[in-house]
């Protein structure tokens, strides 16, 4: 049997997981916990072999840092993100840490426990893109690589000679940056854009 | 300055100027002022310009007369750059233009009034101030958006899968009309009454989506502690502040991995003591290992440095087996302040 540690601090969310659990002959429920960073431990004696970990966990814990910490030390590991969040960055971090699948607990029609079998036989199962999102008169796949560093920076309150700073670029790209991210949106100003880019769960800073 | 150039040509030229201008001895004895000025202070003072000094002190103590109104807003564009400006008044007249007087000291002994129409300068000083005020209040939504966010989305959740066990009743509800509607309901029992297991279990965990959800720090910690065979035993009052605890069980964690890991410890025992400024906790186990030193890594490191940049400590104690000794002050929340993080 494959043992499950499922790390989420949604209670209803995390019950209609152990349910599906419970309900499969392939797992068997290691343990239910709430915050990401009790994970790790939760893996020292290797008894774990999938972990399904949410990204936004009790505690303001990150499961994604979490995870990343997991793969370093335990790498035979499955993990396999989840989160009801169409941020942006969390596919491409999740890639980063190593994790081997990730599901979308509002999109997408592919089944949680198929994503596991699948991440169990070996595949990376990831989703194509993350849930379109409409930002003004945009939407969330018009922007590019460069300009969410931007929309980010400015989420966390930098200063334009800052975000210069942090991305390595002059003042007058950042500008430039704003400017067409404005222009695309709609918007009079980066409070407003950055206003419904968080209130839409594109971008999540501490994440 | 051309030699044919006469006193009626400079008062001419002057009087074009289409602000108001009047240069003054300093005890106030007018020198030249113009057309413009002299128009001015008639609306404002009912005169015209015969003493600027005193002029000036009509102006500065004036009240509305029906003609003009003296303006005092703290947004009014004013110049603080000028060194050489004395003072600055602010008036709206009858016809809505807003106009701005400056005494201004040319030398030890010329001082010089000037009026310049601000009417558009004036309304875009108000549109910036409103501006700001509004921008202002977007900044406190947004920070409060960014601090609720977790909330936000669990409330999100919440409610969706309320919509998940309304739908699924939906369902069932349906399912059954249709079968005793159509007379099959033996042939359908075993599939309704799936459904309507299904559907109860659902209902049966409303009551636990209702309750605060367990956020307590210590006793998941100790329920995963006990999972891999490790009892974690507080010795000791825990800090009443969230972010020194979330300090404390960052530390926990840190050291519970560790003995477990290198040491195979079972029991961890966390001592915390305090004094009039900080706690100082002590983080010991019973691990199997004995050691005089140790590298740091990736782990300890990563711990020491959330502790500093928050104004915490960290000793390791190489005393056999491995201890750490963290040291958080109570008002550490002041060590933080003005830092970027």
């Amino acid at each position: 049997m494959i043992q499950v540690l499922v790390v989420e601090d949604s209670r209803i969310t995390r019950d209609a997981i152990e349910n599906h659990i419970a309900k499969s002959e392939k797992y068997v429920l290691y343990a239910s916990i709430e915050n990401a960073a009790n994970a790790e431990i939760a893996c020292l004696r290797g008894q774990v072999n999938l972990i399904l970990m949410d990204v936004c966990t009790a505690d303001e814990q990150s499961g994604l840092r979490a995870a990343a910490k997991i793969k370093q030390s335990n790498p035979k590991i499955k993990i396999v993100i989840m989160t009801s969040m169409p941020e942006h960055s969390f596919i491409q971090k999740a890639k980063a840490c190593g994790c081997n699948g990730f599901w979308y607990k509002e999109h997408g029609s592919t089944s949680l426990i198929e994503v596991c079998d699948r991440v169990m036989s070996g595949e990376y199962v990831y989703p194509e893109d993350t849930p379109m999102i409409r930002i003004g008169y945009s939407n969330s796949h018009e922007f590019t690589g460069r300009e969410f560093d931007i929309i980010r920076e400015l989420a966390q309150g930098r200063k334009y000679e800052e975000i210069a700073a942090d991305l390595d670029i002059t003042l007058n790209t950042v500008k430039y940056h704003v400017k067409n991210i404005l222009q695309k949106t709609g918007y009079q100003n980066t409070l407003q854009l950055v206003a419904e880019v968080v209130e839409k769960r594109l971008i999540l800073p501490k994440y | 300055m051309k030699k044919n150039t006469s006193a009626k040509m400079i008062k001419k030229a002057i009087d074009s100027y289409p602000g108001g201008i009047c240069f003054s001895a300093l005890d106030g004895r007018v020198i030249l002022a113009n057309e413009k000025m002299n128009k001015l202070m008639l609306e404002l003072t009912g005169h015209t310009i015969l003493n600027a000094k005193v002029t000036w002190e009509e102006l500065a103590n004036f009240a509305s007369n029906g003609k003009a109104e003296k303006l005092t807003q703290s947004w009014l564009p004013k110049d603080p750059d000028k060194e050489s400006i004395h003072q600055q008044l602010f008036f709206r007249f009858s016809d809505s233009s807003i106009w701005r007087f400056e005494l201004r000291f040319l030398d030890l002994n010329t001082v010089q009034i000037e009026a310049a129409e601000i009417t558009e300068l004036y309304r875009l000083s108000e549109e910036l101030y409103e501006n700001t005020i509004r921008l202002r209040e977007m900044q406190k939504r947004q920070k409060a958006l960014l601090d609720s966010i977790v909330e936000v989305n669990l409330n999100k959740e919440i409610l969706s899968a309320k919509m998940h066990i309304h739908d699924e009743l939906g369902h069932c509800l349906l399912a059954t009309i249709k079968a005793i509607t159509e007379d099959s309901l033996a042939e359908n029992a075993d599939t309704l009454r799936e459904s309507w297991n299904s559907t109860i279990r659902d209902f049966s965990n409303i009551p636990m989506v209702w309750t605060v959800p367990d956020s307590s720090l210590q006793s998941e910690l100790m329920q995963v502690a006990e999972l891999i065979g490790c009892k974690v035993t507080f010795l000791g009052k825990q800090p009443e502040s969230r972010k020194a605890l979330q300090l404390l069980y960052t530390a926990i964690r840190e050291a519970l991995t560790n003995a477990v890991r290198h040491a195979d410890a079972t029991e961890l025992t966390v001592k915390i003591g305090q004094d009039e400024k900080s706690y100082h906790i002590e983080i010991s186990n019973n691990g199997s290992v004995t050691v005089s030193r140790i590298t740091e890594g990736n782990g300890l490191s990563a711990l020491r440095q959330r502790l500093e940049q928050e104004g915490a400590s960290l000793k390791v104690l190489c005393d056999g087996s491995v201890s750490l000794l963290v040291d958080i002050p109570f008002d550490f929340d002041e060590v933080q302040k003005g830092g970027r993080k």
